[in-house]
């Protein structure tokens, strides 16, 4: 049988020695159009709704109530950027996104740091009623955020620092505070985080950790040269999931953030709907302008999950 | 470690531990509290408000027992096939060349948020065959259009007229509408994070499994699982715990009402409409009670990857 | 030595920060008490947060004061948790009134009268409907800004016309109503669209209907006691008034809907629209007075009192809704706002753009836009029998079994009976 590739570098088969190129190479991508079919097929089936929600976000309100989308990519072609518009020129959609950003990567950092720490401690460490307390912490992630909200804002109230932030705007601390959001989405994303880093750094083989401490290297060495450099891959994926959860946020910063001027984008974008839900095309569009940025960072993270640069690493 | 002093596992934990007291355990432990006093948190009632639970006196409203059966629906069904959708598309696309580009695809749900998702859903699932999706295209290859968020009537009654036209709560049509729109969310997770754990597999392991003549299905099994495991079984805890505490994804669609109500819409309607903490909080605390269970499974497997490495 | 110096280094950055922090935190003490930010949670967006602001916009300028508006469609959860959580907004605008109730009676929210002339200036112009509403245990916390009727059943001018249909009168009957719609079937077209779903709470188009049948058909003394109780959902008037909407929404080819599942799926706004398309595809459609906005935002191009126009639901009696305004502190600025609020002159800015019904008598109705708006502002404030809104007025697990009553109605019809004692059992 002759050698292949291994696939998970580049998808293309080396054309085996003595076999002319033409039989060999098409008897490999028969082998291989089942895979190519149902990948794409699903790929495609996968991304109708969000094809539904891209075409209907050129349309026109009155057309999106009126008939379906898939109407729109045939004559007549009624496309229009007016919802773009809408939400583009909304006034204070600009500081809004800002927010967001002020918002967001501060705490998709923080909980990175925080929940790594914990979860080397749980790797790695051994101390009493440890897997009790990683069970209990692990349950928290039951916890719906509702549930939190009102006790969370009492400390808040009481924790309140009436003092202006310089350069980013509001608070220093409590509600209507940026340090307050960043605090908050770090414990809301916690439990998920260590229970994610926890696994990923557990599954690392023991001797590297053993030859490491022989070397007389400190437990704050082998974290940071060792153990967060091998585990990019899940510390990528965490950081684009909390980015995502922390980016379409809504409720907690209507709760926690009472000053409309530090508002995120997620809140300028439902007041562009009526009290009744009227006008909620504009949501299609909105919906697309908010995802541009959580998927820069997917495209730019994505090497980590997509490409591997494991091999050969964990040689001892 | 040679020299680590006692207290250094506590520091290590210690900016962790601080913030999940406050904003976690504490309100859990509120909420607990607050599930024995009545409405407005004022008076004791002792058991009152689990004993609202178990009797479920207003199924009209609040439907408990209905609410309990979609939750067990959600986190088998809704689990088992994200996992499995998740696993099969982590391995597939790890083959191609346009790897990144699947990748996205599937993944473009998990970016756009839920007010967007209900927003996308409700013009597929929409009653107008003029408008929805699902029910055009059901309507062009000849079938039955249906209203899919409100329709509790029992799945195969779209397909065939035999048979009964309801079964038991929680088997509904507009169950699994809902649960098919959670698997496309979050089918994206999945995949993410098992490819993340697929990229730690040596790829001399595989090729040396290859070279000696097995086939990419032997492979699979016999290698792929077994180092994948811990892995699937973080995805599929975080899964099930989803599938407990869903609450955006049906709240936004269909509010709970025509019986796809959970145990967290029902808590929070519990709580924040109708008024009554305690019953809300009482909810509450049946679903952190229902995750210790799971947590247990899991921690074991966790065990038993320390012994074995 | 090293560590000791860089100790040292932070040592004193410590030491600045504090006392920087401490003298920002003195500068705020020395403020003066003048107009400052008035912070308002309401339910508004789109058209009517850019109203409203209009609206806030003369206060602004004349006092130098701002306000910041927080808008969700989820206000009663915002209000409840920031309330609780010890955080409340200065000025709340919420779309009922059950919590009202409920933060008036716990001392949390400001008399009207803590505000000099506020209490006086509402008592002068306002309806005493809406003043008594606005009372809790004797003490008058709020006043009633947009008010909308639901007393009117929305038709097609043109279309009517064209087939000789004759829209119905305030001495009308629901006899009446129905015979129209068996003479708009018989010529082909359903006589009305119905829609009631809507998220979370499904159903409430249709609890306009039995709300403002049971008014007409059983009086406001009936009404009033199913509000406080006295009078059951399971009474036989309660009944009938299901009955009679069922009647509408379940008899064969009544609705373009064709019937329950097609009801409980189409959202109340897509509802108003069949009866404008062109062709029609039904002829009415019963919905309030904010329909119009639905209308006018589907057929930019429709005129109002020509192309889509409004008759009074037969009986006479109306039913509406209202935003109630309260505060939550009594400062100077809280006051200065909500004085500004309440007078006509505020209110005259939303009434002429449009989409704004006020019940300040000070409102004069030519400040009405045209003659949809002006005629709905005439009902309300020339109701022989005027009843808010039966659900909102008892709120809480009632309103929500309400609600739910209805889709399962319409599903099941046969078990009316049961329905009714299940909402019953959650007063």
């Amino acid at each position: 049988m002759a050698r292949r590739n291994p696939s998970s570098s580049n998808g293309s088969p080396a054309a085996a020695p003595g076999v002319s190129l033409g039989l060999g190479t098409a008897r490999r991508l028969a082998a291989r159009l089942p895979l190519h079919l149902s990948l794409i097929g699903l790929a495609v089936i996968w991304s109708i709704p969000t094809i539904a929600l891209l075409v209907s976000s050129f349309r026109d309100p009155t057309a999106i109530a009126a008939s379906g989308w898939w109407n729109a990519i045939r004559e007549p072609f009624d496309l229009t950027v007016g919802n773009y518009q809408t939400v583009l020129e909304k006034q204070g959609m600009a500081r809004a996104f800002v927010n967001s950003v002020i918002i967001t990567v501060p705490s998709t950092v923080s909980v990175i740091l925080v929940a790594a720490l914990a979860a080397y401690a749980f790797a790695w460490m051994k101390f009493p009623a440890r897997n009790l307390l990683f069970l209990l912490m692990v349950a928290l992630l039951v916890v719906p955020v509702q549930m939190t909200l009102i006790p969370v804002l009492r400390l808040y109230t009481d924790l309140t620092i009436d003092a202006e932030l310089p350069v980013l705007g509001g608070r220093i601390f409590g509600t209507s505070s940026y340090a307050g959001m960043w605090v908050a989405h770090t414990a809301y994303g916690l439990p998920f985080a260590i229970y994610l880093l926890r696994n990923f750094f557990g599954s690392l083989p023991r001797d590297l950790f053993e030859s490491a401490y022989l070397d007389g290297a400190s437990d704050l060495r082998v974290f940071f040269r060792i153990v967060l450099p091998l585990s990019m891959p899940a510390i990528s994926a965490l950081a684009i999931f909390q980015f995502l959860w922390v980016w379409n946020d809504l409720l907690v910063a209507l709760i926690l953030l009472g000053d409309p001027s530090l508002a995120p984008m997620t809140l300028k974008i439902t007041n562009l709907v009526s009290s009744f839900g009227t006008n909620y095309q504009v949501l299609t569009a909105a919906a697309f302008i908010s995802m541009a940025l959580p998927l820069v960072i997917f495209f730019a993270l994505q090497r980590y999950f997509v490409r591997g640069i494991l091999a050969g690493a964990v040689k001892g | 470690m040679v020299g680590r002093r006692w207290w250094t596992p506590w520091l290590w934990l210690a900016p962790a531990l601080a913030l999940l007291g406050v904003f976690l355990v504490y309100p859990v432990v509120d909420t607990f509290r607050r599930s024995f006093l009545d409405e407005r948190s004022k008076g004791f009632v002792g058991l009152d408000n689990y004993r609202f639970i178990i009797d479920n006196p207003q199924p009209l409203v609040s439907d408990t027992h209905s609410a309990l059966l979609n939750n067990v629906m959600w986190l088998t069904l809704f689990t088992v096939v994200t996992v499995s959708l998740g696993l099969i598309l982590a391995v597939l696309t790890g083959r191609v060349r346009y790897e990144a580009a699947a990748k996205s695809a599937i993944f473009i749900p998990m970016a756009v948020s839920f007010v967007a998702a209900s927003v996308i859903w409700r013009f597929m699932y929409e009653f107008n065959t003029d408008i929805g999706t699902v029910n055009a295209t059901v309507t062009s290859l000849g079938g039955e259009s249906t209203a899919w968020l409100q329709n509790t009537g029992a799945p195969h009654t779209w397909l065939t007229e035999r048979g009964p036209d309801t079964l038991p709560r929680p088997v509904q049509i507009n169950n699994l509408a809902l649960i098919l729109v959670g698997v496309w969310m979050w089918t994206g997770f999945a995949m993410v994070i098992l490819s993340a754990g697929l990229k730690g597999i040596s790829t001399e392991v595989l090729e040396a499994a290859r070279v000696d003549g097995a086939n990419e299905w032997h492979i699979f099994r016999r290698i792929i699982l077994p180092i994948l495991s811990p892995t699937i079984v973080v995805v599929a805890t975080t899964l099930v715990i989803q599938g407990l505490k869903k609450f955006d994804l049906v709240w936004v669609m269909t509010g709970g009402r025509f019986k796809t109500d959970v145990v967290a819409t029902l808590f929070y309607k519990e709580a924040f409409r109708i008024g009554d903490f305690g019953v809300g909080a009482a909810l509450a605390v049946v679903l952190l009670l229902w995750v210790l269970p799971i947590m247990v499974i899991s921690i074991r497997r966790f065990q038993f990857q320390e012994e074995t490495r | 030595m090293f560590r000791s110096k860089r100790s040292r280094l932070v040592l004193i950055l410590v030491a600045i920060t504090a006392f920087a922090a401490l003298g920002l935190v003195a500068c705020e003490e020395e403020e003066e008490a003048e107009i400052g930010t008035v912070n308002v949670l309401g339910i508004w967006g789109d058209e009517e947060l850019v109203s409203f602001e209009a609206m806030a916009d003369p206060w602004e300028t004349d006092t130098g004061g701002s306000m910041a508006f927080t808008g969700t469609r989820d206000i009663t959860t915002v209000l409840t948790t920031r309330v609780e959580g010890g955080d409340p907004p200065d000025v709340a605008i919420p779309a009922e009134v059950g919590r009202f109730q409920q933060f008036a009676g716990e001392g949390k929210l400001t008399p009207l009268s803590a505000c000099e002339g506020l209490e006086d200036a509402v008592r002068d112009n306002y309806p005493q409907g809406f003043i008594d509403l606005g009372t809790v245990d004797g003490v008058l916390y709020g006043f009633f800004m947009k008010a909308d009727t639901k007393g009117t059943v929305w038709y097609n001018p043109g279309f009517f016309a064209d087939n000789g249909y004759e829209p119905l009168t305030v001495d009308s009957t629901f006899a009446d109503l129905v015979a129209l719609s068996d003479q708009i079937l018989a010529d082909g077209t359903p006589p009305w669209s119905v829609g009631v779903e809507s998220g979370e709470a499904s159903g409430w188009a249709g609890t306009d209907w039995i709300q403002q049948i049971l008014l007409n058909e059983a009086g406001g003394a009936v009404y009033d006691g199913v509000i406080d109780g006295s009078i059951p959902f399971t009474d036989s008037r309660a009944k009938d008034a299901w009955e009679k909407f069922g009647q509408i929404a379940l008899t064969e080819g009544y609705t373009v809907q064709e019937g329950a599942e097609g009801i409980n799926a189409t959202n109340f706004i897509n509802s108003t629209y069949p009866p404008f398309e062109s062709p029609p595809e039904a002829a009415m459609v019963y919905l309030g007075g904010f329909a119009s906005g639905f209308i006018t935002d589907q057929f930019p191009d429709a005129v109002a009192g020509e192309d889509f126009d409004f008759f009074p639901f037969p009986g006479g009696g109306v039913t509406g809704g209202a935003n109630i305004v309260y505060a939550f502190n009594d400062d100077e600025t809280t006051c200065s706002f909500l004085n500004y609020l309440a007078s006509a002159e505020a209110q005259r800015v939303w009434v002429g753009r449009g989409g704004f019904t006020s019940v300040n008598s000070q409102v004069s109705l030519d400040s009405y836009p045209d003659a949809v708006s002006r005629a709905q502002a005439e009902q309300l404030s020339g109701a022989e029998v005027f009843r808010f809104d039966l659900d909102d007025a008892i709120g809480g697990a009632l309103q929500l079994a309400f609600f739910d009553g209805v889709t399962q109605y319409l599903a099941n019809p046969d078990d009316l009976d049961s329905i009714l004692s299940g909402i019953e059992a959650a007063r």
